[in-house]
């Protein structure tokens, strides 16, 4: 078994353990980074080499300091190993978790650490004291407590400030990698969300567009009139390519012209009259001065399609569409009316709707509004885009 | 043996048209006797017609397809003609419904009309409807009818008597007869002629309370008292406090079967 393997064999199952130590003690985020911290360290073998020499190196030396100064060999080995597994456990803590260190907990720590090393180091100088003396001690127990507290206290100072400062350090360090990964993660997610969603709401838009019904109901009429040879198979079929290339052009840009838009309608209108005969009759009249006002696409036809899906073909008599856009008091005005079947008793915004408020919001802000409501007969749609503030006033 | 005849329904002319232009070719002896152009009118063709076999349009103005072919419920077979590639509908793939798409393709049209005749030539066809059917288009009605908006359903008639408009309350309604061009509204109070026809008037109607028991009455049944067979094929309705009997035809005496 060759020293690789025998690494190995420890990696796994010291990350076996840690996982289960991480899950249990840590919240999930600093469990995560603990993980990728361990992994990054095992993976890149001189850091690990070179963490456990480093702590060897510094626990012999420690152990030797501790010996000159007169600590008998076992108590100077445990002393020292301690003190290292005190000084890796801080560093790694504030780490893993620098607010918790930066907050009040590294402070509870480093004092507890320090009540525990005080204590230690003055039985350390009484057991030493013992050893050169012989035991019970000469002279009184006081004396020798404070002898052993005025011997401990200046290495005690070291130590704990030491340690503070590193763990401080290290804890600060860290925080602004993390603040700094923290910030860039929130650019990527909202620059990504913020692409998602538009892109989600024109795939939508273009599904909903392009209904697979619309288009087969459209295409079995232009069949019929193209077998039967009926002059208005040429014509639906014009109108079809017309609005599907209007579509496709349009609905991919982020605006365009009230008259572009106007114009998608008059194809959408065209079919549907020519599939339902005498039961539409529509009316689109756009004021020449808003022509060329901007506004997302396929907004308008979404609303003149639901008069006609939702109004006008499921009436037994059929009806009008009126579609006007003109000025008004404030901004300008967008109306379609049907005189088709009505809002039930049970209406309520569908998924198209929906959409069509989430565009106008997104393209025009508090801007604009769109209010449905119920006619005598039929349904009207309107909405009222306001002029940007510091243009109107 | 009577000739096969067929209804067609579709709210527009073209696919109505290339539908009949096609049966002609795939079901040569089939006699178009009915061609509608909303749910309701096929609803109300069907029980005057009687004929073999129904090819529906789903979405059409009053009753939708899955409507109709409900109030059918297995007695002929149905074939719904659309251009919805539905998921609910693949289940219907053979049996008492079958579908075709739009624009209707020769061949699998074809293939729909051989299946209505096989089951047109077992003799206990209009016996009984294949298990499971009711419940797949009571499925399918959930999926497509959440999308379409319906008429709303009539809490008061508003009949004209000379200067006056009357307002009858739905639930002071007895019975709706056909009358000629108009409805008959027996109430409560009295009775009163509305314009609207019985058959768009049952598209308005809550069914549970409102039965229609023959092509030209519809009955509140908390004012029905019994129902009487006469003979083979008749039955009658009495009503509770009135003199008037009200006629079931066959489709409907399964209404009342006793218990």
């Amino acid at each position: 078994m060759g020293l690789d393997d025998i690494t190995a064999g420890w990696r796994h199952r010291y990350l076996a353990w840690a996982s289960r130590y991480y899950d249990a003690r840590l919240p999930a985020d600093a469990a995560a980074e603990a993980r990728k911290l361990d992994a990054q360290l095992l993976q890149w073998r001189g850091a690990l080499w070179g963490t456990s020499l480093g702590a060897v190196g510094g626990v012999v030396g420690s152990v030797l300091g501790l010996v000159g100064a007169g600590f008998p060999w076992p108590l100077a080995l445990l002393v020292s190993v301690l003190v290292m597994w005190g000084v890796l456990t801080a560093g790694l803590s504030a780490w893993l978790q620098p607010d918790k260190v930066l907050g009040g907990w590294g402070w509870r720590v480093v004092t507890r650490l320090t009540a525990i090393a005080f204590a230690g180091a003055m039985v350390g100088f009484v057991l030493g004291h013992v050893r050169r003396q012989g035991w019970p001690p000469r002279g009184d127990w006081p004396g020798l407590a404070l002898e052993a507290a005025r011997w401990a206290l200046p290495v005690l100072a070291v130590a704990m400030l030491g340690l503070l400062v590193l763990m401080l350090l290290v804890a600060w360090a860290r925080r602004q990698v993390l603040a700094r990964e923290l910030t860039e993660l929130r650019l990527v997610s909202e620059r990504d969300s913020a692409a998602r969603q538009a892109a989600e709401a024109r795939l939508k838009l273009l599904q909903g567009q392009i209904q697979p019904h619309f288009i087969f109901n459209t295409l079995s009429a232009v069949q019929h009139w193209v077998d039967s040879g009926d002059v208005r198979g040429a014509a639906l079929l014009r109108e079809l390519t017309a609005f599907l290339r209007g579509s496709t052009e349009l609905l991919g840009r982020t605006d365009v012209t009230l008259a572009e838009e106007a114009a998608m309608v008059g194809h959408y209108l065209a079919i549907m009259q020519g599939r339902l005969g005498d039961r539409l009759r529509s009316q689109v009249h756009i004021a020449p001065e808003l022509a060329q006002q901007r506004l997302p696409p396929g907004l308008l036809l979404t609303l003149v399609e639901n008069a006609v899906e939702h109004g006008i073909a499921p009436s037994l008599q059929g009806g009008e569409v009126q579609v006007r856009a003109a000025p008004c008091a404030e901004g300008w005005t967008l109306t379609i009316d049907d005189s088709g079947l009505g809002l039930g008793p049970h209406w309520q915004d569908g998924v198209g709707l929906a959409n069509t408020r989430q565009r106008l919001a997104h393209a025009f802000g508090e801007r604009a509004d769109l209010t449905i409501t119920a006619r005598a007969q039929g349904t009207a749609a309107r909405i009222q885009i306001r002029p940007a503030t510091g243009g109107a006033r | 043996m009577s000739p096969l005849t067929a209804l067609i329904a579709d709210d527009e002319e073209a696919p109505r048209a290339q539908l009949r232009a096609a049966l002609a070719k795939a079901w040569p002896e089939l006699g178009v006797v009915a061609e509608c152009v909303n749910g309701v009118d096929a609803w109300d063709a069907f029980l005057e017609h009687e004929p073999a076999v129904c090819f529906l349009d789903i979405r059409m103005p009053g009753l939708s397809g899955i409507e109709v072919a409900q109030r059918i419920d297995g007695r002929v077979p149905v074939v719904f003609v659309t251009a919805h590639g539905d998921h609910a509908l693949a289940a219907f793939d053979a049996g008492a419904v079958d579908y075709v798409l739009k624009p209707v393709d020769p061949e699998r049209l074809g293939q729909a009309v051989a299946r209505a005749r096989s089951r047109l030539a077992q003799p206990e066809h209009g016996a009984a409807q294949a298990p499971g059917v009711a419940d797949l288009l009571a499925r399918l009605a959930a999926e497509v009818g959440h999308q379409a908006r319906r008429p709303a359903t009539l809490d008061v008639i508003q009949a004209g008597v000379g200067k006056e408009v009357r307002l009858i309350r739905i639930d002071e309604v007895i019975y709706f007869e056909s009358d000629a061009r108009y409805t008959r509204v027996v109430h409560e109070g009295g009775e009163a002629l509305i314009r609207t026809p019985l058959k768009e008037l049952l598209a308005q109607l809550d069914a549970q309370r409102f039965w229609q028991v023959h092509r030209s009455v519809i009955v509140n049944h908390r004012h029905i008292s019994a129902a009487v067979r006469v003979d083979e094929g008749n039955m009658h309705l009495t009503l509770r406090g009135r003199p008037e009997k009200l006629p079931v035809s066959r489709h409907f005496q399964g209404l009342f079967k006793g218990q």
